[in-house]
């Protein structure tokens, strides 16, 4: 009940569309052109987009590049401890079907059946042009209410579970966890 | 030239070295694998401080691996390749560590991509490849398009999804 409230607020959606805040974290090759994009010739903070360093405050999760098993499970530890609302952006050919890496045995070839993706941007690497077009399309979409990855992955999580599963083996997140307890502290 | 006095210098100490001047700062050394601790730590006693790289070779055919040390020199700048080879089934090899510490790393990566067991490593776990299911990914006989369709799955245009 209480995320249909939100998620029919018009009010609420015209304010997440005006305060995107990226989380600070880039794969691959495209993690280059967002630099261009944040400072002064392109300067996404007019559109009140900044990077966070906290990931509990971001709202947005840009994939910038090919994504590899190792680097796709941070991207689901990520993804899972932002809170909904919660949106992301691939660039690129790679996370579309992996490009120029589509034989290599370390990428993920379609990051849309791990996680849920909100906008794509086609090329290799897409110009900061493409990406203000894709963060724009991203506003447009938050406040027509039609960015609803978060949600999808909620319904579908039997899915995106099962497809995380087999790339990983089935307990994963135990592994993952006893790797970084030198660095949970509670 | 520094080059030829270098290695009149080596043939010198070890006879049974093959050591050559490829061309200007560039250096072979070819030894035997069970003698190439030794060269080593005579090398890095005579000014090879500097292990930039360790490369492995892989040659099915003629069943070896081969083990390249890049040693680059300081005072002379002069780079140096010291070779081995070793046999491809069950590979094994003495770490290096001792003799240049940052083998650490390289050698860890050999062990990921060729699967070379260095004797003597204290820490060869996975680095790159968090739970690799097959047989090290840079060996020639590792099938790739075979491993990605059982891995990743392969496109079904009719479906237009991704099938296992
Ligand atoms: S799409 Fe091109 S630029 Fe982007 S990560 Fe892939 S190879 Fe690199």
């Amino acid at each position: 009940m209480g995320f249909q409230v939100l998620e029919t607020s018009k009010l609420l959606n015209y304010a997440r569309a005006r305060s995107l805040w990226i989380v600070t974290f880039c794969t691959g090759c495209g993690g280059v052109e967002l630099p261009p994009t944040a400072t002064a010739r392109f300067d996404f903070e007019r559109f009140g987009i900044i990077s966070t360093p906290s990931i509990r405050q971001a709202d947005l999760l840009l994939i910038t590049g090919y994504v590899t098993p190792k680097t796709l499970k941070r991207i689901i530890i990520v993804y899972e401890m932002m809170r909904n609302p919660k949106y992301i952006i691939a660039h690129g050919s790679c996370p579309i079907n992996a490009g120029i890496y589509w034989d290599s045995y370390n990428t993920v070839k379609k990051l849309d059946l791990y996680i849920p993706v909100d906008v794509w941007i086609a090329g290799c690497m897409p110009r900061p042009e493409a990406i203000l077009r894709a963060l724009v399309k991203l506003m447009r979409m938050v406040k027509e209410g039609k960015a609803l990855g978060w949600k999808r992955y909620l319904e579908n999580f039997e899915f995106y579970r099962k497809n995380q599963d087999r790339l990983f083996g089935k307990d994963w997140r135990k592994r993952e966890i006893e790797k970084l307890r030198f660095y949970i502290h509670d | 030239m520094i080059e030829e006095e270098l290695v009149r210098k080596i043939v010198e100490v070890f006879s049974y070295v093959e050591a050559k001047v490829k061309r200007v700062r560039r250096v072979e050394v070819k030894v035997s694998r069970e003698k190439l601790p030794e060269v080593a730590k005579y090398l890095r006693s005579i000014g090879f401080k500097h292990l930039s790289a360790i490369s492995c070779v892989d040659r099915p055919q003629h069943g070896i691996f081969e083990l390249v040390y890049h040693l680059w020199s300081y005072e002379n700048r002069v780079h140096l390749m010291l070779k081995t080879t070793i046999p491809r089934n069950k590979p094994k090899y003495v770490t290096m560590i001792n003799v240049w510490p940052n083998a650490f790393v390289y050698e860890r990566d050999i062990w990921e991509f060729f699967g070379i067991e260095f004797e003597g490593h204290p820490d060869l776990r996975h680095f790159i490849l968090d739970y690799w299911d097959d047989i090290p990914p840079l060996r020639k006989d590792f099938n790739h398009l075979e491993y990605i369709k059982r891995k990743y799955g392969v496109y079904d245009p009719e479906k237009e999804y991704y099938l296992r």
